[in-house]
């Protein structure tokens, strides 16, 4: 019989796992020699059956194996990995005992688990998760300043050409442009974010077509009309449908070929989550547009050529910009270039917001662990006659201290284990806040190096939460504990205890007050007055086809007339129009030259503008400050505008805005005139300021997509119906886009913020939650370790009263202490969190107070109830408990 | 100190007994399979083995493989005579439970 048939390894692996090392040899070989026997007689299959079953067999027997060998020296027989083994066995068994107390602290711990894993999936996708393309760290984004000034602005294509022309860091340089196009055809007509690209966009990202393929410039040279779509679209719109490719699809009107599919995770590497997710994606050459360097639209993304740093690109780029601004002084003055890397610009934002996610995640642990360590310790108790006689039996410190790890080690995995089960319950729920406010870019998965981070902590937490019994077990003396009946005292376990209790108030109250200035700002955000009333308004936006309505007078008049045709709309309050709605990130600016405001010419007054219809003030509920709102349609040879109070106030500090006159270079006529004040509204979000603002008349201004704001004289919901009806008998070819109520628009606004305060809410409860029950936990057991003491006391005539006051006092000076200490960490660690806060100062009174309020008062009843429950007991028991 | 036998024990020494002078695991695994009609675990014999061991009822030695590579690491167990007394006890045990209730137990089945 030949043994030379060796053992799978994943075999080898057990048997060296189970078997004691001095046998290893010899039963590797016996089993190889079995093996191959079985090989040879019953075929290959039965044999690795037979082989799998065996070494199931030596797991199985990993105990007896070990205790049973003969030739092992010392340590009893017993090897580490299976005497943790034996330990874990018991550690279930006693934990199994104690239900009541089990249940507490896994949910307890499930809590803190769960939400650490929480704040761990986010940080992982953020760290560790690939973006979609390939070799990221060779991404930068070029985007050029404002004139004198570090504001990103879009890039000219001229600009782009030099860059790509001069600059030689990079491998190549690809633009885009970000918009929207509208799908038509056989079904409904759809408008969706879009991008034009110019053809090297997908090979500088290096990021490949799930289906098809992607852009070739000599193939785009001859035929332009190809678009590739996003997996989104294609899954929605066309039921994934392999046969589309090299189909025709028409968009704003016109055929174009569909050229490919992107897979599912590939993004724009943008920062705004509407135009990360464009849906379709069209080649733009910008051969004509090479001497352009005025007009700003582009977007740019460029892989560095192989060792060059972003420092060196960034450097050259400088030059580059240089020596732009002197050959194009008119476009380019005073304008540089910004050099960003993919998370510079992504993601750099959410860092801070991270760690002090992180750093709150890991304060809820700690307390966790505070009170799990005072609960084991509270059963310590109970235990100490059982630790004190197994160490008089022989039980080595070092097995005991083991054996009580591995009970708190078997706890928090149990607890980590919920945790992550909750959090796979509620990962829809995890993705969308990590889409809104960090980014859309990744998404947040729960995976393996998720859980394995989770199991990891959970495995030094238990190590931690087991520390204070361990000190307390191998402190015990069996002379002590058998004199005292287990109530063993001793000054310096009561000093232990006391600072137990002084550092979970602190800890509890730091991070209890920091939730709740998290929670207050979210409640700040939300009650902000926007400027206007959302109330009861439905907007949608039209966009006549350039095809169909060629000139400027064509569109306007396709506006007014669907305008006056939704006037008379059963159920239609009033319509306004605007060039923007609000809450869209792409907002237009004009240079204002004040009559009589010395300016700098380099940098004149800059202000952003919508062009609207005289009633949209109304419409909205924007209060009219001062003055009188312009006709509608108005004609003249003067400009009637209307400015928000923040550009009166800039610009005209003295008060004297209404009728002043300015110059607006590209309006005709130039000359404007202010007629109106109108109140601030806030646009770019609840947490933003309001710039300073102008509104241009309809008319005089025009622009081919307009807004629709619609005031619904009852549900402005049941109107969305009527008004596509309108529209669409009107002109069935130009669809009716971004229709939303106005307070969802609003409620999407703080979304961002929302999910941010919402993690720090939910963490205020977890918090006050786990501190509360903690504070209670360990208060409570120090008074009622007490209980033989009050007797006594009682027994020699001390009334009652007094007893249970004296109590109260004594644990309230830690109580108190703590409280003071937690104090100052908030504020200390409340500093770092000032950017995350909205309206409320890091010393907001409500938090601090009802924080203090609400622990101090857990604090005293924790000492109260326990002692009066002792006081009720005769004193004749007490003494003899 | 009497020496007690659990029944996996017994069987093992008296394989082990069968195989003659001296054996190792691969052929007490074999022979308990052929006796008793089912799969033996190997962990378990060899569990057994040093429990047996360490009652003094075995003894072993390892045979180290050679520099020619030709012998394999086995370690071969044999009866000390301290084995014989206890599995004599069994036996005589067993078979004075067994007198006379034979038949009755071929009688129902």
């Amino acid at each position: 019989m030949s043994a030379d048939t060796e053992l799978p390894s994943w075999a080898q692996v057990v048997v060296r796992l189970t078997v004691p090392e001095d046998e290893r040899e010899s039963v590797t070989f016996e089993l190889a020699e079995a093996f191959a026997a079985r090989v040879s007689d019953r075929g290959d299959a039965d044999a690795r059956r037979w082989l799998r079953r065996q070494v199931a067999g030596f797991a199985l027997r990993l105990p007896r194996l070990r205790s049973t060998s003969t030739r092992t020296q010392g340590g009893g027989g017993m090897s580490t990995l299976a005497s943790i083994g034996s330990d874990v066995r018991w550690a279930v068994r006693t934990l199994r005992r104690r239900p009541g107390f089990t249940a507490v602290a896994v949910a307890t711990l499930g809590l803190g688990m769960g939400a650490n894993a929480a704040i761990l999936t986010l940080a992982n996708a953020h760290f560790f998760s690939d973006l979609p393309y390939g070799s990221p760290d060779e991404l930068v984004l070029l985007w050029e300043t404002g004139r004198n000034t570090d504001n990103v602005t879009t890039v000219a294509p001229g600009n782009y050409w030099s860059w790509r022309d001069e600059a030689a860091s990079f491998s190549d340089i690809a633009a885009y442009n970000v918009d929207f196009a509208t799908l038509s055809g056989d079904d409904t007509a759809e408008r969706v974010a879009a991008s034009r690209v110019t053809p090297n966009f997908f090979d500088v990202l290096e990021a490949s077509a799930g289906l098809g393929g992607t852009f070739v410039e000599s193939v785009v040279r001859s035929n332009s009309a190809q678009v590739i779509l996003s997996h989104g679209l294609w899954t929605r719109r066309y039921g994934a449908d392999p046969g589309l490719i090299g189909e025709s699809i028409r968009i704003d009107g016109r055929p174009f070929t569909v050229l490919g599919v992107m897979p599912p995770t590939f993004r724009q590497p943008e920062a705004s989550l509407s135009w990360q997710r464009a849906e379709l994606w069209r080649p733009m050459l910008l051969d004509e547009a090479r001497d352009d360097h005025g007009s700003r639209y582009l977007r740019a993304v460029a892989r560095l050529e192989n060792g060059v740093t972003v420092e060196s690109a960034r450097a050259e780029m400088n030059a580059i910009a240089s020596r732009l601004s002197e050959a194009f002084p008119d476009s380019n003055a005073g304008r540089g270039v910004l050099t960003f890397t993919l998370d510079e610009y992504l993601l750099g934002d959410a860092r801070p917001t991270l760690v002090m996610l992180l750093v709150a995640g890991f304060g809820v642990l700690l307390i966790v662990c505070a009170n799990v360590a005072n609960l084991t310790l509270a059963r310590g108790e109970e235990r100490r006659s059982e630790f004190a006689l197994r160490a008089a039996l022989g039980s080595g410190t070092g097995r005991l201290v083991r054996q009580l790890a591995v009970e708190s080690v078997v706890l928090a995995l149990a607890g980590a284990a919920v945790g992550t089960v909750a959090l796979f319950v509620g990962r829809d729920l995890m993705q969308s806040v990590h889409a809104n406010f960090f980014t859309g870019l990744v998404d947040a998965a729960v995976d393996g190096r998720v859980i394995a981070m989770t199991a990891a902590g959970a495995v030094a937490l238990g190590l931690a939460c087991s520390l204070p019994l361990a000190l307390m077990a191998t402190r015990s003396s069996v002379r002590e504990d058998l004199a005292s009946g287990g109530r063993g005292g001793g000054r310096r376990r009561d000093t232990a205890r006391t600072l137990l209790v002084v550092g979970q108030v602190g800890l509890s109250t730091t991070l209890v007050v920091l939730a709740a200035l998290l929670a207050r700002s979210f409640q700040q955000l939300v009650s902000v007055d926007p400027g206007f009333d959302a109330e009861g308004v439905i907007a949608f936006s039209l966009g006549p086809s350039s095809a169909a309505y060629p000139e400027r007078d064509d569109h306007l008049r396709y506006h007014t007339d669907v305008l006056t045709q939704l006037r008379g709309t059963p159920g239609v309050a009033d319509v306004a129009l605007v060039s923007d709605l609000l809450f869209t990130t792409e907002n237009m600016f004009s240079t204002v030259q004040i009559d009589g405001l010395e300016s700098d010419p380099a940098d004149p007054p800059r202000a952003e503008y919508r062009i609207v219809t005289p009633n949209y003030f109304d419409v909205l509920s924007i209060p009219l400050l001062e003055g009188t709102l312009p006709e509608e349609f108005v004609v003249g040879d003067e400009l009637p505008i209307v400015i928000n109070a923040q550009m009166a106030r800039r610009y005209w500090p003295a008060g004297n805005a209404l009728g002043a006159t300015a110059q607006i270079e590209w309006m005709e006529p130039s000359q404007v005139r202010i007629v109106a004040v109108v109140g601030d509204v806030l646009d770019d979000g609840y947490d933003a300021t309001s710039d300073p603002f102008f509104y241009l008349p309809y008319g005089m201004s025009a622009r081919r997509r307009m807004a629709y704001m619609v005031r619904a004289q009852a549900d402005p919901g049941q109107l969305a119906a009527p008004l596509t009806g309108v529209v669409a008998a009107h002109d069935p070819d130009v669809p009716v886009g971004d229709l939303t109520l106005m307070t969802n628009l609003l409620a999407e606004s703080v979304t961002g913020p929302r999910a941010a305060s919402g993690i720090g809410a939910l963490l205020a409860i977890i918090a006050l939650i786990v501190s509360a029950t903690g504070i209670y936990g360990v208060i409570a057991y120090t008074v009622q370790r007490r209980t033989r003491e009050l007797g006594i006391r009682a027994a020699l005539g001390a009334a009652r009263g007094e007893l249970v006051a004296m109590v109260v006092r004594q644990s309230g000076r830690s109580v108190f202490l703590g409280l003071a200490l937690g104090t100052v960490g908030a504020l200390v660690a409340g500093r770092r969190l000032a950017g995350m806060l909205f309206g409320v100062q890091v010393w907001d009174p409500l938090s601090l107070v009802s924080a203090l309020l609400v622990l101090g008062s857990v604090g005293a009843l924790a000492s109260w109830i326990p002692a009066r429950r002792a006081l009720r007991i005769e004193p004749r028991d007490a003494l003899r408990s | 100190m009497r020496t007690t036998l659990g029944e996996f024990e017994q069987q093992v020494l008296l394989v082990i007994l069968r195989l003659g002078r001296e054996s190792y695991s691969v052929p007490i695994v074999a022979e308990l399979e052929r006796h008793t009609g089912r799969e033996v675990a190997t962990a378990a014999v060899y569990i057994a083995l040093r429990r047996l061991e360490k009652k003094g009822l075995l003894t072993s030695r390892f045979e180290a493989p050679d520099e020619s590579g030709r012998a394999r690491p086995r370690r071969y167990f044999a009866l000390t005579d301290a084995a014989l007394e206890p599995l004599r006890a069994s036996r005589n045990a067993y078979l004075s439970l067994w007198d006379g209730i034979e038949p009755a137990l071929e009688d129902r089945g």
